[in-house]
């Protein structure tokens, strides 16, 4: 009697304890809690699926974006070694024919008075005639003086083309970023959170 | 932007200047002297027919402490490119400076329009520098 006791007893602490674990589980884990597509604000399982395919959407507007943007640190080396190269990548071509010119203009002309300068100051150098002495250095140092103004205008433009390559590369990654999201809202076929969505 | 630009505009305009480094200019050697200009020219031409032809030259004496000599140039015109016909060299205590121009040592001395002018010299080791031009005479060789 008493072992059968004993045995009944094991039986009843077992299923107790049993039914505890069951009742804790139940508070760690409330797979209704987990089950319920309304706690994000959605209405039901549909919803949330729509939610999902306008997030995998947007992933794959994201991922376009990414690969057609221009990197800013590129475009600006582009400019720092050729004025205007930068500018030709984001397609502002106006911006980029004016600056490459002015650039160019500066460039050579500051060559050619610091080669009219340098050929009137050989001729100073030889010089032997108080007159020609004067004269040749004065014919030297004025188309030097324009040849450092030009050096200095195209330092000016330089400097001013890498400030624009800047602004020129942000504005073209937002016009892209428009054009993506643009061209995604022209398609007929729409994933939107209300559900699918066909244009005609 | 606009201030960099006017600070690289005046930099380039009155920092920067070609250097002066010609040995003989005065304005980067203090120790350098400018010959004086030549004033006073008188050219008379002499001998006719079959004689020797010459050109007498005489001018003014320039200071002897920034002169060393003479350069004697000629010319077929007023504007036209003048060559050096002769050196002189200064003569120490007299007033008046000569060169004679022969036709026994030239024979480009010959009947025609000439036009004379002297400019002054002072030597130093890195070349003679040389003065003013003077004001250019006329000179007749007749025949």
């Amino acid at each position: 009697m008493t072992a059968n006791m004993m045995k009944y007893t094991r039986y009843i602490l077992l299923t107790i304890l049993m039914s505890m674990g069951l009742l804790w589980a139940q508070t760690e884990f409330d797979l209704k809690a987990f089950a319920d597509s309304t706690k994000y604000g959605w209405q039901d399982y549909l919803q949330r699926s729509d939610y999902r395919d306008d997030l995998l959407a947007r992933q794959n507007m994201l991922q376009l974006y990414e690969l057609e943007a221009l990197p800013i640190k590129e475009n600006f080396l582009k400019s720092a070694v050729i004025p205007g190269w930068g500018q030709f990548s984001t397609k502002r071509y106006t911006r980029a024919t004016v600056i490459l010119s002015l650039e160019l203009v500066s460039v050579m002309s500051a060559i050619y008075f610091h080669d009219k300068a340098m050929t009137n100051h050989d001729l100073y150098e030889s010089a032997t005639q108080i007159d020609d002495i004067n004269h040749y250095y004065g014919e030297a140092q004025t188309p030097y003086q324009y040849s450092l103004m030009a050096l200095g205008f195209g330092a000016v433009v330089w400097a001013y083309n890498l400030y624009d390559v800047i602004i020129s590369t942000n504005e073209y990654n937002e016009d892209l970023w428009r054009d993506i999201v643009k061209r995604r809202s022209a398609s007929p076929l729409q994933v939107t959170p209300a559900g699918l969505e066909l244009r005609f | 932007m606009k201030y960099l630009a006017a600070i690289l505009i005046l930099l380039s305009l009155f920092a920067c200047s070609m250097k002066r480094n010609n040995p003989l200019d005065p304005h980067s050697n203090p120790d350098i002297e400018i010959p004086g200009e030549v004033s006073g020219i008188i050219a008379t031409a002499h001998g006719t027919g079959s004689d020797t032809r010459y050109v007498n030259l005489e001018w003014g004496s320039n200071n002897p402490y920034n002169t060393d000599g003479y350069y004697v140039y000629r010319s077929l015109g007023y504007y036209s490119a003048y060559a050096v016909v002769d050196t002189v060299m200064h003569a120490t205590g007299s007033p008046i400076q000569s060169y004679v121009h022969s036709s026994a040592n030239d024979s480009s001395v010959s009947p025609g329009d000439y036009w004379y002018r002297v400019s002054a010299f002072k030597s130093y080791p890195s070349g003679n520098l040389e003065g003013r031009n003077s004001v250019p005479v006329f000179v007749r060789i007749r025949n």
